[in-house]
């Protein structure tokens, strides 16, 4: 089985679940949301990445590229279509300016970093698999699920909920809470705005509820893209025809946005602000008006 | 007198009895709110009254070389005696550490002449001016300074021992400092004995202990002069209180208001029992250990003279009334904060070349709360929860209160403790017994005694009341060490061959050859600073020995030898070392980028160095990316830094101290990380020359890029047996984290992840980067703005530009 590609292993993270987790971002997505909060890890492929402000400008890459595909003048000037991600670059930086986006890891390899926080994860964290999209490689998870259970972890996977189901079933049921992320109910929209059609997500979500997989049902509120009252109305309606009652909204912030200058992204900055707290609150009350509960991640 | 919390009626239960005190505000208590107040805007002067007495006596009786305990003793009882009593209004402790409402203490007999150039300008400083009175310059500048002048240790020890290379290397003062010329200190006295018994009991004991001294010859006589200087002292006490109840008596006889009648009545009675006489109500007690306290520092230096787990040694006094039913928890307090307001009546003067070294810094007199018993059961009481909450009302500097955990500590203790460090952004520090104890032990501390340790000075930690621990004796930059060892041995600002000849860094061909290399230095300025603090012991014990804390330690009353020539249950010297990030992450860079990888050469590394890194981008890149930091869970580095630690603590342990026992080795730092960073030259972590080194035990700051567990398992990971000087760990955490609903959950799990990892020691700083910025550009706005620098507490006012600067960077958000 070839190793996952992980962008980062964030530890100390405290908005993915409960308690202080280690959030594992793997590399790789079905979907493409124009306001992705991570945009290095949505290729399944591995690639370069470019910190400027780590930058000294010593040239160093230029030399280094062995098919000519950077050009130095203040920097590298990187040409994207000619970078086949040899990463010969990356071990000529002395500053780690340029570095893959991710790192390969076997499960076993990835379940050594997993333990470290152990001590911290008393009495509710535990670890969280997001990315990127976690469950894109079944095969993958198939072996690391069970190594993570057996070090007795608390296991939370973060998903857009296009997977597919029944290669994922010994996963989901060693998993103790899904983070599931809704962000259109109209198939249209989800397409424009996501690149995908939600049905089979739709269709995962159904099942979750009726199989009774514990979950945080989650929308991330993107300001003139999927917040219409209509929308939220039609989202708060469907939920609650499945028996659910509790949302958590996410606000957009534009933190992802410094990441796009950073590597050859499809993506571009949406040109929007963040959400204040009181635009939240006010999507929020279509949500409470129509009988659900509203929580902060 | 009010005597419960206004508007809260008293509760039975001990959960709502809790919950009434934390429900508490300071405008409950607006007698305390102005006796703060007080002291917040009352302008240090320079104390005279102590210094003039003691000169006054041996002008007039001489100065008896042949008889020191007999010379110590016998003036100490005089100036406790003549000191005039200064009662302010509407105190409830009384006992003043000088004549002002905030006073420098001085003392002559040790450094104080260090301040004489300046004596005149001290008013006209920009920072902090301090008053001086006509008087006090003539008296210091004619007569006093002039007296001591070959009476004080250092000048003492200088002509005794002649001027040996250890002491002329300390006088650079680059590479290592001593504290003994400032006087013993740093140690927490056995209060609760001059408590229970009080001090009629130890005069008779100790008179009782000199008769049956039977044998002759010198020991015999020097034993006898010992417990006879115990009974000296003793009256000395005795009278010193008394002075106070006649002075309370007088004022409640004109005192027209009849409840501060009646109070100022109640004083004099206390100050003629206690602390003569075994205390019996809480007031009593506290009392009894503020008086005591007052005359140990007319005897000792002021610096870190602790006050131990006084919600353990007073908890009886506390019950006991409560049960009497002549005290209610919002009494309780309100004394406690009476008693923590007095502490802050006297604060250090240090020269101007100091300031930028110990800026901002109090005397550190610490207050240790809860933690296990001598069984290893908890001890948590409401009275720790009363003296965390007088904290957390008051934000004063003093005293600089401890919160100790353990595996059974209780939940509730946790998250009180924590709402009170959220509350003041900065205290109190916690710490971990399961590091701590095993600390002790492994320097041959029993387990009952170690579990029974207090919290000194800023962090560090020795058992109360039967140790001379001296724990800041000895002060090592580490940084200095390893730039000697980048030279060959060579001073880079003085050009001079300070250490042994070894191999520069362009001439060294493996990372073996380096450390070794640096061990060699190593080994050079830890046997020279414990030479020159072995001398600086034997002067005190030749010059300067101190019966009255000698009476409150236990040891010297059972064997008749003064503390000073090692009377002691436990004696050990404590070192404080700074440096120790910035070390191991440029032993982690050399090690991987020089002589592993090879992408600098040892001699191209030198030069960088040399220039600091201008023209070396390249290098300086390096070594801040591609090389192991310390604070990022990296076997790189932290197994550098553990063996590093081993390594201090084995060469400082290759022989006795003085009086006979370990050295105990600490990582914190007061503010001497930016102090000595300035005179530090670059260092292969990528630290340009002059910049701040990391405090404590901290990670460099901006190296820790993996989160606070992270960092907090690369401390955690440092043994605990070459640690038992303890650590400071500073820990930043944005306040806009913690206002987020559920995070004191996760703040108190993070804590709990590193005591679990047998962290040793903890102390977050919490404050949004804006109000600090606010705060230095305009110091009255904030003037009880609390931060915790390395180990202390600080007002951020107080503090230098670059101290504040330092803080104002660590506060950046790290999630």
């Amino acid at each position: 089985m070839p190793p996952a590609l992980v962008c980062d292993i964030q530890r100390f993270s405290v908005h993915d679940g409960p308690g202080i987790r280690t959030t594992v971002f793997c590399k790789g997505c079905p979907l493409r949301c124009r306001w992705c909060q991570n945009p290095e890890a949505l290729r399944f492929e591995n690639e370069l990445i470019f910190s400027s402000e780590r930058c000294i400008a010593c040239g160093e890459c230029a030399k280094a590229c062995p098919i000519q595909a950077i050009r130095h003048d203040h920097g590298p000037h990187i040409n994207w279509e000619k970078c086949d991600a040899c990463f010969v670059c990356t071990e000529a930086c002395p500053a780690r300016a340029l570095e893959p986006a991710a790192r390969e890891f076997s499960p076993a390899a990835l379940v050594k970093e997993l333990v470290k926080d152990r001590e911290f994860y008393e009495p509710e964290g535990g670890v969280t698999l997001s990315g990127g999209e976690p469950l894109a490689r079944p095969d993958f998870l198939q072996e690391l699920v069970p190594l993570i259970k057996h070090e007795n972890l608390h296991l939370a996977v973060e998903t857009c909920g296009h997977f597919n189901w029944e290669s994922l079933q010994p996963v989901l049921k060693q998993t103790d809470l899904v983070l599931f992320d809704l962000k259109a109910l109209s198939e249209d929209l989800h397409r424009k705005l996501t690149g995908q059609s939600n049905l089979v997500i739709l269709e995962n979500l159904r099942r979750i509820i009726a199989k009774g997989i514990p979950r945080h049902l989650r929308m991330p509120v993107i300001p003139g893209l999927n917040d219409s009252e209509d929308e939220l109305k039609r989202i708060a309606k469907f939920l609650i025809e499945l028996g659910e009652t509790e949302i958590v909204l996410l606000p957009y912030h534009r933190l992802g946005e410094s990441k796009l200058e950073k590597l050859n992204s499809e993506l571009k900055p949406l040109g929007i602000p963040s959400m204040s707290e009181k635009e939240l609150q006010a999507k929020s009350e279509v949500f409470i008006k129509a009988g659900l509960r509203v929580r902060k991640p | 007198m009010s005597t419960a919390i206004a508007g809260i009626k008293p509760a039975a239960s001990e959960t709502s009895r809790r919950d009434e005190i934390f429900s508490a505000t300071l405008e409950n208590f607006p007698r305390i709110a102005r006796l703060r107040e007080a002291v917040l805007q009352a302008q240090p002067a320079v104390a005279l009254e102590r210094s003039k007495l003691l000169t006054d006596y041996f002008e007039k009786n001489g100065f008896n070389a042949e008889r020191p305990l007999r010379r110590q003793a016998e003036s100490l009882r005089y100036v406790l005696a003549h000191l005039q009593p200064v009662v302010f209004p509407e105190e409830l402790i009384v006992g003043s550490a000088t004549e002002h409402r905030l006073g420098c203490m001085m003392y002559p007999e040790f450094q104080a002449s260090l301040i004489w150039p300046e004596l005149v300008k001290l008013p006209l400083r920009k920072r902090h001016p301090v008053g001086v009175s006509r008087e006090a310059i003539e008296e210091y500048s004619f007569r006093i300074f002039p007296y001591f002048r070959d009476k004080n240790i250092h000048e003492w020890a200088k002509k005794r021992f002649g001027y040996a290379d250890s002491i002329k290397l300390m006088e650079r003062m680059v590479f290592y400092l001593i504290a003994l010329p400032n006087g013993v200190s740093h140690l927490v006295p056995n209060y609760p004995a001059a408590i229970q018994f009080g001090f009629n009991r130890i005069l008779e004991l100790a008179r009782q202990k000199a008769q049956e001294v039977s044998s002759a010859g010198p020991e015999a006589d020097t034993r006898q002069e010992f417990y006879q200087a115990v009974v000296t002292v003793s009256e000395g006490v005795i009278a010193f209180a008394r002075n106070y109840a006649a002075k309370c008596r007088e004022l409640a006889d004109r005192e027209k208001d009849p409840e501060r009648k009646a109070e100022l009545a109640e004083l004099g009675r206390i100050l003629e029992r206690v602390p003569a006489e075994p205390a019996e109500t809480f007031w009593e007690a506290l009392q009894s250990l503020w008086i005591t306290h007052v005359a140990v520092m007319m005897e000792n230096s002021d610096l870190a003279m602790s006050f131990g787990r006084m919600d353990q040694y007073l908890w009886p006094f506390y019950r006991r009334d409560l049960e009497a039913g002549r005290l209610d928890p919002g009494k309780a307090l309100e004394l406690v904060m009476a008693f923590y307001v007095k502490s802050n009546d006297h604060t250090p003067l240090v020269p101007a070349a100091g300031e930028a070294l110990f800026s901002g810094s109090g005397t550190n007199q610490s207050i240790t709360l809860s933690g296990m018993d001598g069984r290893g059961r908890d001890a948590t009481n409401d009275l720790s929860y009363l003296m965390v909450q007088a904290l957390n009302l008051l934000k004063l500097r003093e005293p600089n209160v401890d919160a100790r955990f353990h595996r059974d500590s209780p939940k509730e203790w946790y998250q009180r403790v924590l709402e009170v460090v959220r509350s003041t952004g900065a205290a109190p520090a916690l710490y971990n017994d399961e590091a701590i104890v095993p600390a002790l032990t492994a320097k041959g501390v029993s387990l009952e005694d170690a579990r029974d340790y207090g919290v000194i000075g800023c962090v560090e930690t020795a058992v109360q009341g039967k140790a001379y621990p001296m724990t800041g004796s000895i002060l090592l930059n580490l940084a200095a060490v390893l730039e000697l060892t980048l030279a060959g041995g060579v001073h880079h600002l003085s050009g001079l061959q300070v250490g042994p000849r070894t191999p520069k860094l362009g001439e060294m061909e493996s990372f073996a050859r380096f450390l070794e290399a640096f061990h060699a230095q190593l080994q050079f300025m830890v046997d020279s600073s414990v030479e020159a603090e072995i001398l600086y012991d034997q002067a005190h014990e030749e010059l300067h020995p101190i019966p009255l804390l000698s009476a409150l330690i236990e040891g010297p009353m059972e064997t008749g030898k003064d503390l000073t020539s090692g009377g002691a249950r436990y004696n050990s010297s404590g070192v404080w070392v700074v440096g120790l990030a910035d070390v191991v992450d440029s032993l982690a860079a050399l090690k991987k980028l020089v002589f592993e990888e090879k992408r600098v050469s040892p001699a191209e590394m030198e030069a960088a160095l040399k220039a600091d890194f201008v023209g070396y981008d390249q290098v300086r890149a390096m070594c801040l990316h591609r090389a192991p930091q310390y604070g990022n869970d990296d076997p790189g580095a932290d197994e550098i830094a553990v063996r590093l630690v081993e390594e201090i603590d084995r060469n400082f342990n290759r022989r006795p101290n003085y009086r006979g026992g370990p050295y105990c080795v600490g990582y914190w730092s007061i503010t001497f990380h930016t102090g000595y960073g300035r005179i530090v030259g670059a260092l292969p972590n990528g630290r340009r020359k002059g910049q701040a080194l990391a405090s404590g035990a901290t990670p460099v700051s901006g190296a820790a890029r993996q989160g606070p567990s992270a960092s907090l398992s690369s401390t955690a990971k440092l043994p605990p047996g070459p640690l038992a000087n303890c650590i400071a760990n500073n820990h930043k955490i944005p306040a806009s984290l913690l206002q987020e609903p559920g995070k004191m959950e996760v703040m108190e799990q993070l804590v709990r992840g590193y005591f679990r990892k047998r962290g040793m020691q903890l102390q977050f700083v919490i404050a949004d980067k804006e109000m600090l910025i606010e705060a230095m550009n305009d110091p009255e706005k904030a003037k009880d703005l609390l931060v915790r620098v390395s180990g202390y507490t600080a007002y951020f006012g107080d503090l230098n530009p670059a101290m504040q600067q330092e803080i104002i960077n660590r506060t950046e958000d790290i999630i």
